[in-house]
């Protein structure tokens, strides 16, 4: 559990934990005996182990119970570690100890040791001890938390005073976005020009910042205002004008609340502007009439910024005046009288102003700026060792949290390497599937994963050779998983310390990915199925960057989700829609459909894909943006997903001649079954036709060609214009003799066929045919070869080959 | 035999020991675990196998653990030995493993002895 701020609530755990570091388990279970009613215990067999625990439950240890002498890694080198990692400061270390002399309980003590439990283990002692140092500790602790959440209750307050009021502000107003950004620059501009040029107001660079970012707060008290009041587009009656001006002093009460923060300077300049940003020089303003220099300064500079920027904004009862049409109404007194001083200033600046107006119009939502006033705030607010070591803290703990959610909940073999330990954690899934402990040494790991030891050797060197810069490991091993053998992939990094001169290695982290099927297609099928593979990949490579989402679904049950070759976009974290895949398996094509969830639309496409070694279901997913759904805008889900299937089909159509085009081939080829005739033919002196009688010939020609060929074919044949006069016909499940006729039967009817508007044209096909031959693609290539046969022999023939097959008698 | 019995077999002061634990039923429970404690057999296999580092801390753990349970001949001999071990094997390092064994097999009988008596 996490409070507020994302840190784990110390106070929720009802005992305290203690850490038992001790080799003998007999010393370990007497302890235990004696503590475990008050306590909760974690026990530790060697040092090394005592610091995988210590790492794992960050900040949720209350004391160590350290033994000193322990296999792997002694009780000094524990304590060394802690120092190094500055643990030392957080989780109180006893010793247990039969040792006496001096020597020892000195080393002990400067590293950082509070106390110690001698040997025989006296309960009455241990007790007393134990329960002194943790509510020593707890106490310290307690503070520590209530600093952290003032410090952090302070910095979030501010911070988010100016982000989140001034962006409500803006949006109720129905503001452009950036008038709080506009304001804060102008407001900036014009006082840093004023305190150039006059020593009248003592204003300090750093009070000038407080003032521009206070600056985005002046008209936080339209929040209480009602918005048929603040937005409505015609004039304000009497009565609702008086309304509208009470956002001044709303806005400034509202920033008397915050009791804690009356001593800002930013909350006070803050309150001076929203009180005071339509008083009037002339003493003519509200809410309190002040003339003169009884405004305070800030807040005149605000007036004229706010006005600057309505004028040379678009509001919705006006128009956005140019910069120079704005200085000119401002300084000829439409728009209020000012301060001089400040007119002047205005003119002085008034290029510079220029400038950043049209800035502003080049970057309009740049937000940059907000993010500076809270980066101003936090500097301001917190001095940055406590900063760092409190936000450290936090984020330490938000992330542990975060990848043990991650590591709990994946079917993956993860690892992370410690090399101060020597010590291996592994993710819950991949301990149980290696059929080890979460938390072993590396030793142990090695000998226990059933890698052979030159697997584990190359994978140890190849570790060996990263470098800060190069910290990448990939490498292919066979692991033991669920007492199988299996090819693993291995995706690794490792780990490097910040130091800038000589950056040690820390570590290393990775996971193995399961890679066998692919890896015995490659192995028992080398070049050919090793190509097929690698252009899965690449298709999945290409898909990847069209689709929001690729995955490889493999497996005749079409359960199994190759997830680690997927890509993903973050915004999709669906999972696979197996039963549609399912679906695309058994039927061996495509199937696509729409899935709605909430107000997003997602177009899922099933792609069955034949390998070599039995088949998978490709799945590309895509969420439909909104401006697509637009276009198909009207009606229900129903018909946006019609639509949206029409628009596919529409993408594989020849728009000329209603035959499918060469992607419609490409995308579905694969999934083409049970086509036991392929054609291709082509218009015979088509460039003549076109050079005689112009393009729109041509076309119309091409149209006749078509039709001619869709009215001798059977609908579930297919007709795909590959390109140019070239038409490529595939029949599915045809006899001998039928197909034989049917060739006859186009050849014929094109030559008898006219085209539309151009009687003189004559038609006439060279046409291959290929009958039962597999794959297709070798007997497209042959129909091909057959075709230009013809051409050459004379044209307008059908030249068909029958590849010679047991059914022939049919 | 009582535990108490049992202690005083082995010449050891039952009541410092309780007094310590501040438990009966804790010392009756650990004695009969360090039956199973497997020190004494890794100190032996380390020590034949010439493993003087292992041996010097399984030596240290037995004597830790005889110390705890008021196992005082025990203790004393495997404190010798431990010492005897702590910087690499010394001359009567042997001898002191003798001394070990024997202290060992007279504590293990009796609370052997307790055990079956007690059809524990």
């Amino acid at each position: 559990m996490t409070d507020t701020y994302g840190r784990t609530a110390v106070g929720e755990r009802s005992k305290p934990t203690i850490l038992i570091a001790d080799d003998s388990e007999m010393n370990r279970a007497i302890l235990m005996d004696m503590l475990e009613e008050e306590y909760n215990i974690l026990e530790a067999e060697n040092g090394a182990e005592a610091l995988v625990i210590m790492r794992e439950k960050v900040g949720g240890i209350d004391l160590l119970l350290l033994d000193i002498v322990m296999p792997k890694m002694d009780g000094f080198e524990v304590l060394t570690y802690m120092n190094s990692h500055r643990w030392i400061d957080d989780v109180p270390v006893m010793i247990i100890s039969s040792e006496s002399s001096t020597g020892f309980f000195q080393r002990a003590y400067e590293l950082g040791v509070v106390d110690y439990i001698n040997r025989p283990f006296d309960a009455y002692i241990v007790h007393r001890r134990v329960a002194n140092i943790i509510m020593l500790y707890s106490k310290q602790k307690d503070l520590v938390n209530l600093v952290a959440d003032q410090m952090y209750e302070r910095e979030k307050s501010n911070s988010m005073m100016v982000n989140i009021l001034s962006h409500i502000v803006e949006f109720r107003n129905g503001e452009s976005g950036t008038h709080v950004i506009n304001i804060r620059e102008i407001t900036n501009t014009i006082l840093e020009y004023l305190c150039e040029n006059t020593d009248k107001y003592s204003l300090m660079a750093k009070d000038i910042k407080l003032i521009s970012m206070a600056s985005a707060l002046h008209d936080i008290g339209k929040i209480c205002v009602p918005s048929s009041i603040l937005n409505k587009p015609g004039k304000l009656t009497d009565e609702e004008y008086e309304i509208m001006k009470t956002h001044t002093t709303l806005g400034a009460a509202m920033l008397m609340e915050l009791k804690t923060y009356q001593d800002e300077p930013l909350v006070k300049y803050a309150y001076d502007i929203c009180r005071w940003h339509h008083e009037r020089y002339d003493g003519r303003g509200y809410p309190d009439g002040l003339a003169g220099d009884a405004i305070p300064i800030w807040a005149q500079v605000v007036a004229l910024a706010d006005v600057y920027d309505a004028l040379t904004s678009e509001r919705v009862y006006k128009k956005a005046f140019p910069h120079s049409k704005a200085i000119k109404m401002i300084v000829d007194g439409e728009c209020g009288t000012f301060n001089p001083e400040l007119l002047r200033c205005l003119m002085g600046v008034s290029n510079k102003l220029k400038q950043s107006l049209a800035e502003a119009e080049r970057f309009q939502a740049d937000d940059e700026n907000l993010k500076n006033v809270q980066g101003v705030i936090n500097e301001l607010l917190l001095s940055d060792s406590k900063k760092a070591g409190v936000n450290t803290f936090k984020a330490l703990a938000a992330e542990k949290e975060k990848t043990d959610f991650f590591a709990s909940v994946v079917s993956e073999i993860q690892f992370d390497y410690d090399a101060w330990t020597d010590t291996v954690s592994i993710s819950e899934w991949g301990a149980r599937a290696l059929g080890i402990d979460r938390f072993i040494s590396n030793v142990h790991f090695k000998h226990s994963t059933s890698m052979d030891e030159d697997a584990y050797e190359k994978l140890t060197e190849k570790f060996r050779k990263t470098t800060p810069e190069n910290p990448d490991v990939d490498a292919v091993v066979l692991l033991e998983v669920n007492g199988e053998m299996r090819w693993h992939r291995l995706i690794g990094k490792s780990l490097w310390t910040d130091d800038e001169d000589v950056p040690m290695y820390k570590g290393a982290i990775g996971k193995f990915i399961d890679i066998h099927e692919q890896s015995l297609w490659n192995a028992e099928n080398h070049s050919e199925v090793g190509e097929t593979q690698q252009k899965i990949m690449e298709l999945m490579e290409h898909c990847g960057s069209v689709f929001d989402s690729v995955r490889l679904i493999s497996g005749a049950d079409c359960r199994k989700d190759d997830r680690d070759e997927s890509r993903q976009a973050e915004s999709i974290e669906k999972s696979a829609d197996y039963a549609m895949a399912k679906i695309a398996y058994d039927k061996k094509g495509q199937v696509s459909k729409i899935r709605f969830e909430g107000s997003k639309i997602y177009y899922i496409i099933e792609k069955y894909i034949e390998t070599d070694k039995g088949g998978c279901v490709l799945e590309l997913v895509s969420s439909v943006d909104e401006e697509f759904a637009m276009e198909f805008s009207g009606g229900g889900e129903e018909q946006i997903a019609d639509k949206i299937i029409n628009y596919n089909k529409t993408a594989q159509t020849d728009p000329l001649t209603g035959a499918y085009n060469r992607r419609y081939y490409e995308e579905n080829a694969k999934a083409l079954r049970n086509i036991e005739g392929v054609v291709m033919l082509d218009l015979d002196k088509f460039k003549d036709i076109n050079d005689t009688y112009g393009h729109n010939a041509g076309d119309a020609a091409l149209v006749c060609f078509a039709e001619t060929i869709f009215n001798s074919i059977r609908g579930s044949d297919i007709l795909i214009r590959l390109g140019g006069d070239e038409f490529l016909i595939l029949f599915p499940r045809i006899k001998r003799g039928a197909f034989e006729d049917k060739l006859d039967m186009i050849s014929n009817a094109v030559k008898n066929t006219s085209v539309d508007g151009y009687p003189e044209v004559k038609l006439s096909a060279s046409i291959g045919g290929v009958y039962k031959m597999h794959p297709v693609s070798k007997a497209i290539k042959t129909a091909d070869k057959l075709m230009y046969d013809v051409k050459s022999g004379g044209r307008g023939r059908v030249l068909c080959h029958f590849e010679k097959t047991t059914e022939d008698g049919e | 035999m009582t535990i108490k019995e049992c202690y005083d077999k082995l010449g050891s002061d039952f009541e410092s020991v309780k007094a310590r634990m501040m438990s009966e039923r804790l010392i009756q429970k650990f004695s009969l675990k360090f039956l199973d404690d497997k020190s004494y057999p890794n100190l032996l296999s380390a020590y034949d196998e010439g493993r003087d580092d292992d041996a010097f801390r399984f030596a240290h753990t037995l004597k830790g653990v005889a110390q705890n349970l008021g196992f005082d001949r025990l203790y004393a001999s495997s404190d010798k030995l431990t010492e005897a071990l702590r910087n690499g094997k010394s001359e009567g390092a042997d001898g002191l493993l003798e001394e070990v064994k024997s202290d060992y097999a007279f504590t293990v009988g009796i609370i052997k002895e307790f055990k079956e008596q007690n059809g524990l």
